[in-house]
């Protein structure tokens, strides 16, 4: 079977300035010369997720997921030695961002749209489809800030099942948004639309969700590999690792 | 409104047809609305922000300080506070761009290149807007374009180079330097008037020679005028130079970009 991802020696450091006001002209020199605190976000990653795959990460707040979203994606690089390779194009969903405000809804669709790589063509031959199915027919031409919020999440999920990306990732993103109508509805589409035949990354701290969707689960902890393994080996002893501990409070 | 999407619709339709000059042309095109369209007199403030300018500084330096060197003086400011609105504009807005469009940047693969090329367009579709507004100026006045008019666009590439080159470069700078707008705008205000905007630039050139080679927008400024007031060519030497200049500022600024951009996410 083919890889869609594949991750080897993956680490990232980042740097950070110690001084609260550091990028400044003022105290350049001091900014450079300063000693850096390093925090090793990730270290030593290796995993592979198969084509057509829905793959779960897990960790707790802080594990380093968010950070390996976006070394998939790309938007950050990852330090030398690592290797990631990706199959095709990515798209990262999360709720609340990818929108712009002060765009209309139609708008966002065109940008959201060609961004993502739909010609203009496709993309108004799936307008009225993805309008139908947010349900924003009466607010098409309407500014997306006077949105309410189950109105953005509604745009956004439509716009997302229809992109034609080959991996995605989900960040805390699922169907079952909005009302309880609309949960109806997304959750079905997000089945149909999202899940099947596609190579998915799904971040959750719902173990709700993950064990529903995939066979296979990353746990991160502290920037390692806890564990990789069967989904529900692997929330067994995620859950155990809370057991006899208690959160702490952050 | 309508028309104007008609008009540049079908010109899209014409001559391109590939996905990423559809995005291009896209977020050109809602990046102009979201400047012009918001408000009731919409486009219009692309008329009457330059006009406004050029009767302050006209009645401070006609009618107050009595400047009289120079023929047809609202034209000649006209002209060159265009040309440096145009650039004061794009740099600005080069150093907002990353954060401006971080939703797109952080959850989606594209060339980011695009977003940089087509903030610039729908700046320079402002651009053209005020250059309407100048020809409407010069009939009035009684000195229409000549021939030589027809160099203007190569000036206009030009400058489009130069606002792309710096966008980029300040975008990158704000990277590592989250106060680079305050330096700008000194610098901004600097270059306001040693740019030949006020003044002939001739005057600034026999002043200090190597002005000419450091800032681009004199020379920009002198040929411009003399294609559009002085139906005059354009001089060549200078044109090529700020050609090259611009290139170079341009190719520069994309190999800073795509090295650094990366970490605009991760310094956020």
């Amino acid at each position: 079977m083919k890889h869609a991802v594949v991750v080897e020696n993956l680490d990232k450091t980042f740097s950070v300035r110690q001084s609260a006001s550091t990028a400044s002209i003022f105290n350049l020199v001091k900014a450079f010369s300063e000693k850096q605190k390093v925090i090793e976000a990730l270290q030593g990653l290796n995993f592979k997720v198969k084509e057509g795959e829905i793959f779960g990460v897990i960790g707790r707040n802080g594990s380093g997921k968010s950070t390996l979203l976006h070394l998939l994606m790309g938007s950050i690089k990852a330090d030398k030695g690592s290797t990631i390779k990706t199959k095709g194009k990515l798209m990262r969903l999360a709720l609340g961002m990818g929108t712009d405000d002060n765009l209309t809804a139609r708008e966002n669709i065109y940008v959201n749209g060609s961004v993502i790589g739909l010609s203009f063509k496709r993309i108004g031959e799936l307008f009225e489809e993805i309008i139908q199915f947010a349900g924003l027919e009466n607010f098409v031409d309407t500014q997306v800030k006077f949105f309410s919020k189950g109105m953005k999440q509604r745009l956004l999920f439509a716009i997302a099942m229809n992109a034609e990306a080959d991996i995605f990732l989900l960040d805390e993103f699922f169907g079952g948004v909005g009302d309880e109508d609309f949960k109806k509805k997304s959750d079905q589409a997000f089945n149909e639309k999202i899940l099947e035949g596609r190579t998915i990354i799904i971040v959750s701290h719902s173990m709700a969700i993950i064990s529903k969707h995939c066979k296979r689960v990353l746990w991160l902890e502290k920037g390692k590999v806890k564990m990789l393994g069967k989904t529900k080996e692997v929330i067994e002893a995620y859950k155990n690792s809370f057991n006899g501990k208690p959160k702490k409070k952050k | 409104m309508k028309v104007l999407n008609k008009l540049f619709g079908s010109f899209y339709n014409a001559f391109f047809s590939s996905i990423r000059i559809e995005r291009i042309w896209k977020l050109a095109e809602v990046d102009f609305k979201k400047r012009y369209y918001n408000d009731k007199l919409g486009l219009l403030w692309a008329l009457i922000n330059p006009l406004i300018q050029i009767s302050i500084y006209y009645l401070v330096f006609v009618l107050i300080i009595k400047y009289d060197k120079v023929e047809n003086y609202a034209l000649f400011l006209f002209s060159g506070i265009l040309i440096w609105m145009t650039f004061t504009e794009s740099s600005k807005k080069g150093i907002m761009l990353i954060k401006n469009k971080r939703y797109l940047i952080e959850n989606i693969q594209f060339n980011k290149l695009d977003l940089f090329y087509s903030q610039t367009i729908s700046i320079f579709i402002g651009f053209i807007f005020n250059i309407c507004a100048y020809v409407a100026l010069s009939y009035i006045m009684g000195i229409p374009l000549g021939l030589n008019a027809l160099y203007f666009p190569i000036l206009i590439i030009n400058l489009f180079f130069i606002c792309l080159g710096a966008a980029l470069i300040l975008s990158v700078i704000q990277i590592y330097l989250k106060d680079i707008i305050h330096i700008w705008n000194l610098f901004l205000l600097l270059g306001f008037w040693t740019s030949g905007i006020f003044f002939r630039g001739q005057a600034f050139i026999e002043l200090f020679p190597p002005i000419l080679y450091i800032n681009p927008f004199i020379g920009l400024i002198i040929n411009s005028r003399k294609v559009m007031l002085d139906n005059e060519p354009p001089d060549f030497m200078m044109l090529a130079y700020n050609m090259v200049f611009g290139i170079v500022v341009c190719i520069i600024g994309a190999f800073l970009f795509n090295r650094n951009w990366q970490k605009a996410i991760e310094n956020f």
